[in-house]
């Protein structure tokens, strides 16, 4: 398993002991089951010392076959394995694919008209689940750094918006919520009094959590200058999302290509900027993501505000959904990135294929990039701030 | 740019590798040969006037089962047998294969779809890992699912699937193994009365 | 030099910033629940374990069909005037609890209902059949028709 050689191609501490020394390269499997790669990940790193020369991640742990399921459910029936892939954020995969559907179905010349407020229902949960979403981030993160007390804050805010989900839908972690057409239920009274308790309450609670880790000295020690990525590199891999942003580049769906009601609202698009230490390091995607839960709030906070009287939740929908021949790739930003579906129907209630585009998946390509050269706990905190979810890599 | 200038370009360009255009669909796709593919996404991506530098989702697809308009047909499928045995339908299929990219310009903000055909007897396709890096993974992973041989791709292996396994599962014609290393696959068959 | 004093300045003051956020919450009240003891109140949304009234089911099937997973079987015995529903079972270990069935059901008799703890030691356990003896399914416009009679 080892090979020996000379002590040169990777980085060397200077002065005296900077004299090459005979090192053996160690195979090491990070995983399945290590704490900080968030789930089932396995990695093959090859160290040199405690220098990784070498990351080979290995899939497919969690892996249904969720593209091959597809092609045996119909298209409402698929809508809850979509919950499965990025289980943080399940409202929001529910809500890509069923605007993929609708879009093809527009697209082929069928109608479909969603209810004004079925909108707004949409924007405010999708939302709520993104900052629920980037919570686990910050919280894992900082477990991840060594900081425990950070997860405790982050899961206590999560809770209160998971409260406000199983009021609106009845569960709190397979949603299944949103359908083609609209979302299933309208947001109840004490739901809606909830959310606006937690408007009220988050911007201190963000605060908090800034003052607990953001500007944590030990924390920026850590984090800047580790895992910096250029943009070139992360278009070049295919990253999105926070990961793309935190690298400096001002690119999010919700302005670029806008969809659902998203041009109605005022809202900024955080990125990296390198205030602690270079554009594109691990603290700034940190910090696009503390960012964006605050202009996740502000959006919540608008959509609260106008949102129509309690209407229709559901457009007209025939009960046995059939798509008319014909493809499309449609596409939304969910908390990891950019998520989309390639459906190809055949005419009939099921689809002929569905291809996912997960956004971790992509992102977590970069990890063969960036790992080379790093110690491995710096490793760690690369991870930790790609923010990969295993349910949406490996589908 | 639009996607019939973008086809216009391409065409001059690459004259016969170009098999086609759908035009009338909302998305539309442009159809090359797997050979050219590697040279076609060079130039999308290098030419200033297309720099076509993100790859959204690559995709592979078996149309087998679709007919010419699009519609779905039904077809028979090989049987397995209960100790793995194929038991062979007559026409077990022809139907093409196909490497469907997405592709955006962060530059211009266009967006093209390219399919590629290939058949399903020899599906080998060139790579264009060395294009977007990106497309290394969705290349394992459609390796993985539909057999593609992508050439050129630096580790062509199985993405998600172990090592050993046998066929390729998003093809239509696949059916389920019943074992896989002595382990059944079929339910757990706790809830069929026969077997208490 | 001045930059190791900062530093070290930095470190502190930040650390003992976020202690003291500890030491504020140190003062409240706890926001986590004792499970077994205290329990929240559940909405009347929440999903819990699927239930079948089968006095009311007409044994449609619908459910079944709308089921992703395919955890309800029906059987069914006879034709015309002498069908039966021999067996109405839900296995738990498969069910998602994504309320699809509650959907199409025409007497709406299965639900969700408000039950999420019922833990066993064997998966078999988790197989719950809904019907004992054949029952006849229900019927209801002769229910209807009856109600309006007794009326």
């Amino acid at each position: 398993m080892t090979d020996v050689r000379p002590h040169q191609d990777i980085a060397t501490p200077a002065g005296d002991i900077a004299k090459p020394i005979k090192s053996e390269l160690l195979h090491i499997n990070m995983g399945p089951q290590h704490p900080s790669t968030h789930g089932v990940l396995r990695l093959f790193i090859t160290t040199d010392g405690e220098m990784v020369t070498k990351v080979v991640p290995y899939l497919g742990y969690l892996h249904r076959c969720a593209e091959k399921i597809a092609e045996g459910n119909t298209y409402h029936q698929y809508i809850i394995y979509t919950d499965r892939m990025d289980y943080l954020a399940a409202m929001n995969c529910n809500w890509t694919y069923c605007l993929a559907v609708e879009n093809t179905l527009r697209s082929l010349g069928v109608e479909v008209e969603i209810p004004e407020y079925a909108e707004y229902v949409r924007v405010i949960i999708g939302e709520l689940n993104r900052i629920a979403s980037h919570l686990i981030a910050f919280g894992t993160y900082g477990l991840d750094i060594g900081a425990m007390t950070p997860f405790f804050h982050a899961l206590r805010e999560r809770e209160a918006i998971l409260n406000i989900f199983e009021k609106v839908c009845g569960a709190r972690l397979m949603y299944s919520y949103y359908d083609v057409g609209g979302v299933k239920w309208d947001i109840p009274d004490d739901a809606m009094d909830e959310i606006k308790l937690f408007i009220d309450l988050f911007p201190a609670k963000l605060d908090e959590y800034n003052e607990l880790l953001t500007g944590n000295k030990i924390f920026v020690e850590r984090t800047a200058n580790v895992g910096v990525l250029d943009a070139a590199t992360c278009i070049d891999y295919g990253c999105t999302g926070p990961v793309l942003r935190g690298s400096g580049v001002k690119h999010d769906l919700r302005k670029d290509d806008p969809y659902s009601i998203y041009d109605r609202f005022d809202f900024d698009i955080p990125v990296g900027t390198g205030t602690v230490g270079t554009v594109g390091d691990c603290w700034d995607r940190y910090h696009v993501r503390m960012l964006e839960m605050y202009e996740s709030w502000r959006i919540i906070q608008q959509a609260v505000d106008r949102i129509p009287p309690r209407g229709e939740v559901m457009a007209k929908m025939p009960k046995n959904l059939k798509v008319p021949p014909g493809q499309g790739y449609y596409r939304a930003e969910n908390p990891k990135g950019e998520m989309g579906f390639y459906i190809i129907s055949d005419g009939g209630t099921v689809p002929f294929r569905c291809k996912t585009r997960s956004p971790a998946f992509h992102n977590l390509h970069i990890i063969e990039h960036v790992g080379k050269g790093q110690m491995i706990s710096d490793l760690c905190a690369t991870i930790g701030s790609l923010d990969l979810v295993l349910g949406e890599i490996d589908r | 740019m639009t996607e019939q200038e973008i086809y216009q370009r391409l065409q001059a360009r690459f004259d016969d590798s170009i098999l086609g255009f759908e035009s009338d669909i909302p998305q539309p796709v442009v159809s090359c040969t797997p050979e050219a593919v590697g040279d076609i996404a060079k130039y999308l991506r290098d030419d200033p006037a297309l720099s076509f530098d993100r790859l959204l989702c690559l995709s592979g697809v078996d149309y087998e089962g679709l007919d010419e308009k699009g519609k779905g047909k039904h077809r028979e499928i090989n049987r397995y047998e209960e100790d793995g045995t194929v038991n062979p339908v007559e026409d077990p299929g022809t139907g093409d294969l196909a490497v469907v990219y997405h592709l955006e310009s962060f530059k211009h903000h266009h967006r093209l779809c390219l399919s590629v055909r290939v058949p399903r007897e020899t599906p080998k396709i060139a790579s264009v890992g060395h294009v977007w890096i990106t497309a290394q993974y969705g290349e394992r992973e459609t390796y993985d699912f539909f057999g593609i041989e992508f050439e050129g791709n630096p580790d062509l292996r199985r993405l998600f699937l172990p090592e050993d396994w046998v066929g390729w599962p998003l093809r239509k014609d696949y059916e389920m193994p019943v074992r896989y290393n002595d382990v059944p696959l079929e339910g757990l068959g706790l809830a069929v009365r026969d077997e208490q | 030099m001045v930059k190791f004093v900062t530093d070290i300045w930095d470190t502190f003051s930040t650390v003992f910033k976020g202690m003291g956020i500890t030491a504020r919450y140190m003062r409240k009240k706890p926001v986590t629940q004792q499970f077994p003891e205290e329990r929240w109140a559940l909405p009347d949304r929440f999903r819990g374990f699927v239930h079948n009234d089968v006095p009311r089911c007409t044994s449609c099937t619908l459910c079944a069909k709308a089921c992703p997973v395919d955890c309800i079987y029906i059987e069914m015995e006879g034709k015309g005037k002498d069908r039966r529903m021999t067996r109405f079972a839900i296995d738990y270990n498969k069910c998602i609890w994504c309320s699809l069935c509650t959907e199409p059901c025409p007497t709406n008799c299965i639900t969700m209902s408000h039950d999420y703890d019922h833990s066993v030691y064997l998966r078999e356990k988790l197989v719950y059949e809904f019907v004992g003896d054949p029952v006849i399914p229900f019927k209801p416009k002769k229910a209807a028709r009856e109600e309006e009679a007794e009326a």
